[in-house]
C-alpha cells in the first residue's frame, strides 16, 4: 500500500517537472484533478502536454492515463467574463477586466464529458457555472449560441465566450 | 527505519532536482512573465468606459379627468473602471437624473484577495432583490422598474461601507456582505413615510451621517438550470443629526433624539429564470420596522411596522415564432404590495398604502444594446382608486 502510494506521487511529481511553464495559476489543475477523479477514478496519470506560448497564454492541455491506455484528455481555458458593472456586450478592451476559467474533460474519443467552471470571479454572467447548463456541451462537437446553448440574460458575455472556447478547445484537441 | 531513510534520500533526490529544474525555467520564467503582462495588462485594458440611459414618456389616462403627458430624460450613466493590477480595480458610475440632478450610483475600489473572496470598500449598492444591482434599461421589462423597488425598497440604494463579495462556482453559491452607513430618519425634518417608507431616506453617500453601521448581505444560488435565486437581508437601524453635539449627561437630548431613528430588518427573496425563449422573474420583500410609535409621535408621520409585497413576471421572446431576427419579448407583471402590512395599535391601517399594480407590455430589442418599450399599467388600491396609464421609452447599455 505505502509502496503504491510512494508511486502515485512519484508519478505525480514527475508529471510536474514535465510541465512547462503555466500561465495559468498553478492551483487550478488541483481543482481540476478533483472533477477528473470522480469521472475516470483516482488512479489515473495525469500529464501535461506542451504548447506554444501562443496557446498556452489562455490553456493547458492534459493527457489522462489508466496503466498504459489513455483514457482521456483534459483542458483548462482562461475565457473572457463579464466586466465588472455588467455583462451584456463583449467588447474587445476588457481582457484585462474580467477572466474565468473552466475546464472540460473529454473521453479516449475526444468525445465532452463534463464542462466545470474552475473559477469565476466577476459579479455578473456568474450563472453560466450552473451545472445544469452546463450539460448542454455534453452531447455535440460544435456549438452555437441561441441553437444547441440557451443564452442567459444578463450574461450574454460569459455564455458567447465558453461557447467559442469549448468549440476551440474541440479544434485544439484534434491535432493531438 | 531503513524505509524511512529510503523516502527522505529519494525525497532529498527529487527536492534538488526541482530545484534545478526551477533554475532552468528561471529566464523562460521572466519571459513568459512579460508575455502575459502584454496581454493582461495592455494599456487599453486597464480603462473601462460605458453608459447607459433611458428617456420616458408617460401619459395617465382614464377617469373622466384630463392629464398631462410627461416626457423625460429620466436618467443617463457613465461608467469608469480602472484595473490597476491584476487583483486590484475600482468602479464608478456617474448619473445624471431628470438632466439637472448629479450623483455617483457607485465608486468602489475591488480587491480580489482570493479567487473567491473579493474585497470591496466605497460607495455601494446595497444587494437587496433584482432591480437595485441589475437595473440597466436592456435587462428588465417596461419602461418604469417595478413599483416595488420603489416602494419597498429604494433603488437605487446605494451607501457608502465596505464588505465581501465572492462566488464559489462548484457550489453554485455567490455572497455578498457589506457593513455600510444606515438610511437618514431626521436631519432636522423627518425623511421617512408611510407612502414609500426608506425612498426619501437615502444618504447616498453625501456628508452622511452615522452612528453604527448596518449590515447588508446576500446570498445567491444558481445551480438549478436556468435559475438564479437570491435571498438577503438587511439589518440595522436609521441615522438621526439629533445624536450629534449631544452632552452624554443630557438624557431629555438622547431620549429626543433616540424618537427620531427606527430599527429596520428587511429580508428580501427573488428569482430570475430563463430557459430557452421563456423568461420570469420576482422579488418578494418583508419588513419590520421597530420604534414607530415613538418616530410617528415626534415627527407626525405615519409609517407603519411591517411592510410586505411581491410582483411576478413573465415573458417571451416570439421572434422565432414569427421568425424575426430582432427580438421582441412580450410581457406581463403583477405586483401586490402594501406599506402598512401591519401598524402599531394607536393609529389606523391607510388603505391607500395597499396597492396592486399590473403591467404589460413589450420590450423590443433593435440589437443586444438598444431597446423599445412600451407598457400599459392599471394602478388599484385598497380604497377604491383605480388608474391608468401608458408608458413607452428609449433605453441603451453600452460598454
Amino acid at each position: 500500500m505505502k509502496r503504491r502510494l510512494a508511486a502515485i506521487s512519484f508519478v505525480l511529481w514527475v508529471c510536474i517537472c514535465a510541465a512547462s511553464y503555466s500561465f495559468l495559476p498553478d492551483y487550478l489543475s488541483a481543482k481540476m484533478q478533483k472533477h477528473l477523479g470522480k469521472i475516470f477514478g483516482t488512479s489515473i496519470q495525469i500529464t501535461e502536454i506542451e504548447l506554444a506560448d501562443s496557446i498556452a497564454i489562455n490553456h493547458q492541455i492534459f493527457k489522462l492515463n489508466h496503466s498504459d491506455s489513455i483514457v482521456g484528455y483534459s483542458i483548462i481555458t482562461r475565457a473572457l467574463g463579464c466586466q465588472i458593472g455588467g455583462c451584456d456586450k463583449p467588447s474587445t478592451d476588457s481582457i484585462a477586466f474580467e477572466q474565468f476559467y473552466f475546464m472540460t474533460a473529454f473521453d479516449a474519443q475526444k468525445n465532452i464529458k463534463k464542462v466545470r467552471v474552475l473559477e469565476y470571479t466577476s459579479d455578473h454572467g456568474y450563472q453560466i457555472a450552473n451545472k445544469g447548463w452546463l450539460k448542454q456541451f455534453e452531447k455535440e462537437q460544435k456549438f452555437e449560441v441561441g441553437k444547441n446553448i440557451d443564452g442567459i440574460s444578463g450574461a450574454t458575455i460569459s455564455v458567447k465566450s465558453i461557447t467559442k472556447e469549448v468549440n476551440y478547445q474541440i479544434s485544439l484537441l484534434s491535432g493531438y | 527505519m531503513l524505509k524511512i531513510s529510503q523516502y527522505l534520500i529519494v525525497g532529498l533526490l527529487l527536492l534538488f532536482t526541482q530545484g534545478v529544474y526551477a533554475q532552468s525555467l528561471d529566464s523562460l520564467d521572466n519571459y513568459h512573465k512579460n508575455a502575459a503582462r502584454t496581454l493582461l495588462e495592455s494599456k487599453e485594458g486597464n480603462l473601462l468606459l460605458g453608459a447607459y440611459g433611458e428617456v420616458h414618456f408617460e401619459q395617465p389616462f382614464g377617469n373622466n379627468t384630463k392629464y398631462n403627458g410627461e416626457m423625460d430624460a429620466e436618467r443617463m450613466v457613465l461608467l469608469f473602471g480602472y484595473k490597476f493590477d491584476s487583483k486590484t480595480s475600482f468602479i464608478t458610475e456617474i448619473e445624471i437624473e431628470h438632466i439637472k440632478e448629479v450623483y455617483l450610483e457607485q465608486a468602489f475600489m475591488n480587491y480580489q484577495a482570493k479567487p473567491w473572496l473579493n474585497v470591496q470598500a466605497g460607495l455601494l449598492l446595497i444587494p437587496m432583490g433584482i432591480m437595485n444591482e441589475y437595473h440597466e434599461p436592456t435587462i428588465f421589462n417596461g419602461v418604469n422598474r417595478p413599483q416595488i423597488a420603489n416602494a419597498l425598497y429604494p433603488s437605487t440604494w446605494r451607501e457608502i461601507g465596505a464588505g465581501f463579495a465572492g462566488n464559489l462556482p462548484n457550489a453554485a453559491l455567490r455572497y455578498q456582505l457589506y457593513a455600510i452607513n444606515g438610511p437618514m430618519s431626521y436631519d432636522g425634518a423627518a425623511k421617512l413615510s408611510g407612502d414609500k417608507p426608506l425612498r426619501g431616506a437615502r444618504q447616498k453617500g453625501a456628508q452622511v451621517t452615522m452612528t453604527s453601521p448596518d449590515l447588508s448581505a446576500k446570498v445567491n444560488y444558481y445551480g438549478l438550470k436556468g435559475f438564479d435565486i437570491g435571498l438577503a437581508t438587511y439589518l440595522g437601524s436609521t441615522e438621526s443629526t439629533l445624536f450629534n453635539n449631544v452632552e452624554k449627561s443630557n438624557t431629555q437630548a438622547l431620549n429626543r433624539a433616540d424618537s427620531s431613528i427606527i430599527g429596520v430588518r428587511m429580508l428580501g427573496l427573488d428569482f430570475r429564470y430563463q430557459q430557452k425563449n421563456l423568461q420570469g422573474k420576482g422579488e418578494l420583500f418583508y419588513s419590520q420596522f421597530t420604534n414607530t410609535t415613538e418616530y410617528n409621535t415626534f415627527t407626525g408621520k405615519d409609517l407603519g411596522s411591517s411592510m410586505f409585497g411581491y410582483y411576478a413576471e413573465v415573458g417571451y421572446n416570439i421572434s422565432s415564432i414569427v421568425n424575426w431576427e430582432k427580438n421582441l419579448v412580450p410581457f406581463i407583471r403583477y405586483s401586490q404590495y402594501n406599506t402598512h402590512q401591519s401598524v402599531t395599535p394607536e393609529m389606523s391601517v391607510n388603505a391607500k398604502y395597499d396597492r396592486t399594480v399590473l403591467t404589460a407590455g413589450f420590450s423590443y430589442f433593435l440589437n443586444s444594446s438598444f431597446v423599445i418599450k412600451a407598457d400599459y399599467q392599471n394602478f388599484t388600491n385598497a380604497s377604491g382608486s383605480n388608474d391608468h396609464q401608458f408608458n413607452s421609452g428609449i433605453g441603451f447599455w453600452f460598454r
